[in-house]
């Protein structure tokens, strides 16, 4: 292929319209991403709430009612760690 | 397309969870990584599931970005991988359905508004670009359709740059075959149809 040949092809290849997304779609997925990053940036992201409860049953195991207590509010999504500080071993 | 400077900024706001930041690089990328995965996958349905699943990642893994990442590139890898993923699932599906004497679906035809819009020649390509095979149809993708470097391509697909920069040489003059082959085949039947 002759380089005047290549660059044709490349300026035809460059010009190839985009495929639109289907809107409604690309529009629902984005609103899932944005759903993601807020949950994230409340700390609540599935995988830290799993840890925070796992966290919270092992207290339980040592502490009881108060334990309890920090259960129920972690899996409302309330932070408490400010609050009722996590000892350092469990 | 967005400078470096704004692709920054958008990075370290993404890192800190700010979802206008999102709806920015979104807007920005969307399109052009939806054509890319449209024109590899050749199906709009599997396009959009893997649009989606590509942007769920960049968003599960945005802390853990790089500060200099570069945006395009840091997508187009995840959605190439995913494709890769996706054709190896399907790939099991095929030989299954070959065992079944089945044949795999066709691919989705495209919309009235993609065939109005696109000219004799661009549509031309595009139906020469779903014949190449799957390597040198990405290698072009990226570099020739989506203006990436050869470098940045070579990470994408994980070869080096050399591979890459043959795989875009090749895929150029396998599709200039094609093209020539297309353009003979259609006038053919113009005259075809002109004769008595």
């Amino acid at each position: 292929m002759s380089p005047l040949e290549r660059d044709a092809l490349d300026r035809a290849l460059a010009s190839l319209p985009a495929i639109a997304p289907a809107e409604r779609r690309a529009d629902a997925a984005r609103r899932r991403c944005r759903a993601v990053l807020e949950q994230q940036g409340a700390g609540l992201s599935p995988l830290l709430r799993a840890r925070e409860l796992l966290l919270a049953f092992r207290l339980l195991a040592c502490r009881g009612q108060r334990a309890l207590e920090a259960i129920v509010q972690r899996a409302r999504g309330v932070a408490v760690r400010d609050e009722q500080p996590l000892p350092r071993r469990l | 397309m967005m400078d470096r400077e704004r692709e920054l900024q958008l990075i370290a706001r993404l890192k800190a969870h700010d979802r206008e930041a999102f709806d920015e690089i979104y807007a920005a990328l969307h399109a052009r990584l939806f054509s890319f995965l449209a024109r590899l996958a050749q199906r709009r349905d599997v396009a959009e599931d893997l649009a989606e699943e590509t942007w769920l990642r960049l968003v599960a893994h945005a802390s853990a970005l790089r500060d200099d990442s570069r945006l395009g590139p840091w997508l187009f890898t995840v959605a190439r991988n995913l494709h890769a993923s996706y054709c190896r699932s399907r790939m099991l599906d095929f030989e299954a359905a070959a065992v079944l004497h089945l044949w795999p679906l066709p691919p989705a035809e495209p919309s009235p508004f993609e065939v109005a819009s696109g000219t004799e020649l661009q549509r031309r390509i595009d139906a020469a670009l779903a014949t190449l095979p799957g390597a040198y149809r990405e290698a072009l993708l990226l570099v020739a359709v989506e203006g990436l470097t050869p470098l940045e391509a070579a990470a994408i697909c994980g070869v080096k740059p050399d591979t890459m920069r043959q795989r875009v040489s090749r895929a150029r003059t396998m599709l200039a075959r094609r093209l020539e082959g297309s353009a003979a085949a259609a006038a053919a039947s113009r005259l075809k149809e002109a004769l008595p």
